[in-house]
């Protein structure tokens, strides 16, 4: 957009101009302040931590993140959040883009009703499955596993992520699609070389989406896993937390850690993310 | 006829085989849980019909109180992500400085995981060395500390609070994407028009934006209805209960109490709630496809 | 209703788009509009009339410059203050029903309840919408909601009537009604309005004077038939018209103009045109060439490329040697291959120099 100088000479308008400057001032450290705090929290000295004078650490250490503080099974708990994710995302992602793709090309009772009921799906809360899930799960001997955890973070996600990429390939025209056709390509070859290099931003935004679900989750994996060694983190530092007495050097450096891969991942790919978002959230209109 | 068959041809084998998995993770993975979940509500241990489940819980005052409890706080927690989310997109929206830069980093609430952002609230909140209580003393604004968390009446609502804080800047880029998705042109000839900024936005931008608003936040309404992690993690449902949602009470119920069938009446009954505002919102989706 | 004479003294515009990027819209430009006149802002894409519209308006202040309404400078107006209407190219509706949208403007400078409804009503029947006063713009067909437009516009009673384009997004026959929608505006309603636009035809019908831009300057200012029949340069010439005017370049040689296959005689001014070099170009409309299937006193041979049929006429591309030019005729028989003889009626002929300046 061509940035102009536009009618902001006035007295009124300079005026609106400092409250503007005052608000995104006031909002930003509103939103940033907790999380700096926290930050700087695992690597304060402990009377440091509990003394809220000390808004910029004069002492730094990094005992919290060695031993014999640090006990080796937080990196169990990272990587076991890792590998949950990691597959969740996978297999949600390959399950959704197809049928999105599907869906936003076929036509169909079939089809169109299988949309309705993808929607009906997706709005669904996680939550009040809680207990079908469980029960379930304990009958198939699949509690305090990985898959047993997959198994439920899988379905949770895959309506919407579907909805996002059906939403997306929907406004993407049918006409490249059919003069690949009559050129001869499969349907196959339209949607690995064409459709889905086109949806790049809303597939990140689907990646994004179920990898910070997983790695965010803790009900279910509350009630999933109990096993120490296989907890996820969400569940992990909430074990550390508790009664009047917890170790929040700890608490805090664990889950400095904790944020480091989604807050790499999300910087690497923040161009797709706000694209996808804001298209996805167009479509939802 | 030939155009049905017409269009047959054109839905091959391929669509099907697509669609599939992501049909059976529907059906079947998520229709099972819900299924077997109404029938553990409505069966006793040993497997029996009974309605006792549904009336120990209807009962029981803790959990008419987190129903409340529950609409309480999706009402309160659409209401600031709204307002706070609406006021900091039109923020966004003009030309300042640094706006690249402010954008991007007014979504690290979101970016920063759940539980550790829940932590640094509840730490914030500590009367005794939170940093809240801290600036309000020595600004002079209170004597004694403030009991945000500790105290039954209030604790609910910094809560929300914390939750809301973290999804914000979610919904001030949504919002934001809204608002660019009306074309300037409007925005001109209001100005033309002679409407105040103001009056513009309450005028124009927000009625041409209504659909998209009502939709956003009746999915907001729903999804933030089975809440838990907010409440576990800074209360455990106290103090003295007093923060206990249907999602806490439930799971207190399933692994605390471990009888799983009042668990699953627990949720069942607030069933009717969710599905009426489900309803809604497929009406509003419907509107356009 | 108000009318008011627009003057452009000296404008000119830069955007500024990015860190270190600007772009010259406009420049230098004097221009000036008279009351109640109907002028059109007449050029291709990124020539700067949108610009200058804008400018007008007072959407954009340009970076130097003055705007004046008759004698008052409008500079640090807002546009409301200056009272000016837009017309987009799109019929910008409020989500409101038809009476809301036209009461709108009136109700944003606190115009008292009474005076708005004899207002709008007033308007409304001008443009004739009271029967749709309650209805909601989204059910009414393109005609409807550009006269909902209108309305809204015109209550207010502007002094200047702005239109960006309007017809451009409009099917061929939404066009014509439109023209002739405007065109009875303008009739009934003496106020200044200003016209932006890229099709010529447009400006050529419904324009007093037209200002042809390019490249954010002003190339002529003038009257539709001073325009068509005197184009200052090649770029005028080319551009109105539907074909645009004909430009051949030949030789001066002797007393005459050499296109090496055929020439023309300039022997009386050949004395003038020796001061411009040697290089020249005529300019002759399509539909003043002569051309016969017989020859005649004058003509020279040509050899028929292309014949297209237009309904009434016929468009013959031509070629005589390696130069080449349309000529548009009423119905005839002429087909592709034919040999025809041409001549070009002196009157009619413009004489420009190499770079497209108008020289006779």
């Amino acid at each position: 957009m061509a940035q102009d100088k536009e009618r902001k000479l006035l007295k009124p308008e300079t005026a609106a101009r400092i409250i503007l400057y005052a608000y995104i001032i006031f909002y930003m450290f509103l939103m940033l302040f907790p999380i700096y705090w926290m930050f700087t929290g695992a690597f304060k000295e402990d009377i440091d931590i509990f003394n809220p004078a000390v808004i910029i650490p004069t002492k730094i250490t990094f005992k919290y993140f060695l031993p014999p503080t640090f006990d080796p099974i937080y990196w169990r708990w990272i990587g076991n959040s890792f590998i949950v994710s990691t597959l969740s995302t996978l297999v949600v992602t390959l399950v959704a883009v197809p049928a999105g793709y599907a869906l936003s090309r076929a036509r169909g009772i079939f089809f169109s009703s299988t949309s309705k009921i993808l929607v009906f799906t997706y709005t669904f809360p996680s939550t009040f499955l809680l207990v079908g899930f469980a029960k379930i799960l304990a009958a198939l001997g699949l509690l305090n596993s990985y898959a047993g955890l997959i198994m439920v973070y899988v379905p949770l996600n895959v309506p919407y992520v579907t909805y996002l990429v059906l939403s997306y390939m929907f406004a993407i025209p049918t006409d490249l699609d059919e003069a690949m056709l009559i050129d001869g390509y499969s349907r196959l070859d339209i949607l690995l070389k064409i459709v889905i290099p086109l949806s790049f931003p809303i597939i990140i935004t689907g990646i994004l989406w179920t990898f910070m679900w997983t790695w965010n989750e803790l009900l279910y994996a509350l009630v999933i896993v109990n096993q120490k060694e296989l907890l996820t983190m969400p569940v992990g530092l909430n074990t550390l937390q508790g009664g009047e007495i917890s170790p929040w050097g700890q608490v805090f450096a664990l889950s400095f850690l904790y944020t480091i891969p989604p807050m790499l991942i999300f910087y690497a790919l923040r161009k797709y993310y706000v694209t996808g978002l804001m298209k996805g959230a167009i479509k939802a209109a | 006829m030939s155009e049905e068959k017409f269009e047959k041809a054109r839905t091959p084998f391929f669509f099907y085989a697509s669609v599939l998995p992501a049909v059976l993770v529907f059906t079947v993975l998520l229709l099972f849980p819900l299924a077997y979940e109404i029938y553990a509500a409505f069966v006793t241990r040993e497997g029996t019909f009974t309605i006792e489940n549904i009336l120990t819980v209807i009962k029981d005052p803790l959990y008419t109180w987190s129903l409340i409890r529950m609409i309480i706080y999706i009402v309160i927690d659409i209401s600031i992500k709204f307002g706070l989310g609406l006021i900091t997109a039109a923020a966004f929206k003009q030309e300042f400085f640094g706006r690249g830069v402010v954008t991007a980093l007014a979504l690290a609430p979101w970016a920063v995981p759940l539980i550790p952002a829940l932590f640094a609230w509840y730490m914030l909140y500590n009367p005794d060395f939170g940093v809240i209580n801290y600036a309000l003393k020595s600004l002079g604004l209170v004597k004694a500390p403030v009991m945000f968390l500790n105290d039954p009446n209030t604790a609910l609502y910094w809560i929300i609070w914390a939750h809301a804080w973290r999804y914000t800047p979610m919904w001030t880029t949504m919002l934001l994407s809204g608002l660019y998705a009306i074309p300037e042109e409007y925005y001109e000839s209001a100005k033309i028009d002679g409407a105040t900024p103001f009056r513009t936005f309450i005028k124009i931008t927000i009625p041409m934006l209504k659909r998209f608003l009502l939709m956003n936040a009746v999915l907001s309404l729903i999804w933030t209805s089975g809440e838990f992690a907010s409440v576990w993690v800074m209360t455990r449902g106290g103090p003295g209960n007093s923060t206990q949602i249907v999602g806490t009470y439930a799971y207190w119920y399933l692994l605390f109490i471990g009888n799983s069938n009042v668990a699953a009446a627990a949720l069942v009954v607030a069933l009717p709630i969710i599905i009426v505002l489900m309803l809604i919102f497929m009406r509003l989706v419907g509107g356009r496809r | 209703m108000k009318m008011v004479e627009v003057r452009l003294e000296n404008i000119t515009h830069i955007y500024v788009t990015g860190r270190k990027t600007q772009t010259l819209a406009v420049k230098d430009i004097n221009l000036t509009f008279p009351h109640a006149s109907f002028c059109a802002l007449l050029g291709p894409s990124g020539c700067g009339k949108t610009t200058l519209m804008r400018i007008i308006a007072g959407l954009n202040i340009q970076t130097s410059g003055h705007v004046y309404f008759d004698q008052q400078e409008v500079t640090p107006l807002t546009p409301r203050e200056r009272n000016v209407a837009m017309v987009f190219q799109f019929p910008v509706l409020y989500e409101m029903n038809v009476y809301e949208n036209i009461a709108f403007p009136l109700r944003s400078v606190k115009v008292p309840e009474s005076e708005v409804k004899r207002k709008v009503k007033e308007v409304a029947e001008l443009v004739g919408v009271t029967h749709i006063l309650n209805v909601h713009p989204s059910t009414l067909d393109m005609g409807s909601k550009q006269k909902v437009v209108l309305a809204r516009a015109l209550v207010r009673e502007p002094n200047v009537f702005l239109f960006d384009e309007p017809l451009t997004n409009l099917d061929p026959l939404g066009r014509l009604e439109m023209r002739s929608k405007i065109k009875e505006l303008q009739r009934n309603i003496k106020t200044t309005m200003i016209y932006v636009t890229h099709d010529q035809a447009e400006a050529l019908t419904l324009a007093d004077k037209i200002a042809v831009m390019d490249f954010g300057v002003v190339v002529q200012y003038d009257e539709p038939t001073k325009l068509y029949e005197h184009p200052k340069n090649e770029f005028v010439g080319f551009f109105l018209g539907n074909p645009g005017m004909n430009f051949i370049q030949g030789t001066l040689e002797d007393n005459a103009i050499n296109f090496g296959e055929f020439k023309y005689d300039v022997s009386d001014v050949v004395e003038k045109l020796k001061e411009y070099g040697t290089e020249f170009k005529i300019g002759i409309r399509a539909e003043y060439i002569k051309v016969s299937k017989k020859p005649f006193k004058g003509a020279f041979k040509a050899k028929c490329i292309v014949s297209e049929h237009l309904g009434t006429s016929t468009l013959l591309d031509l070629k005589a040697g390696d130069k080449e030019f349309k000529a548009k005729l009423r119905i005839t028989d002429v087909k592709e291959g034919d040999e025809v003889y041409v001549q070009f009626p002196k009157e009619k002929v413009h004489i420009f120099n190499k770079a497209g300046e108008l020289i006779i």
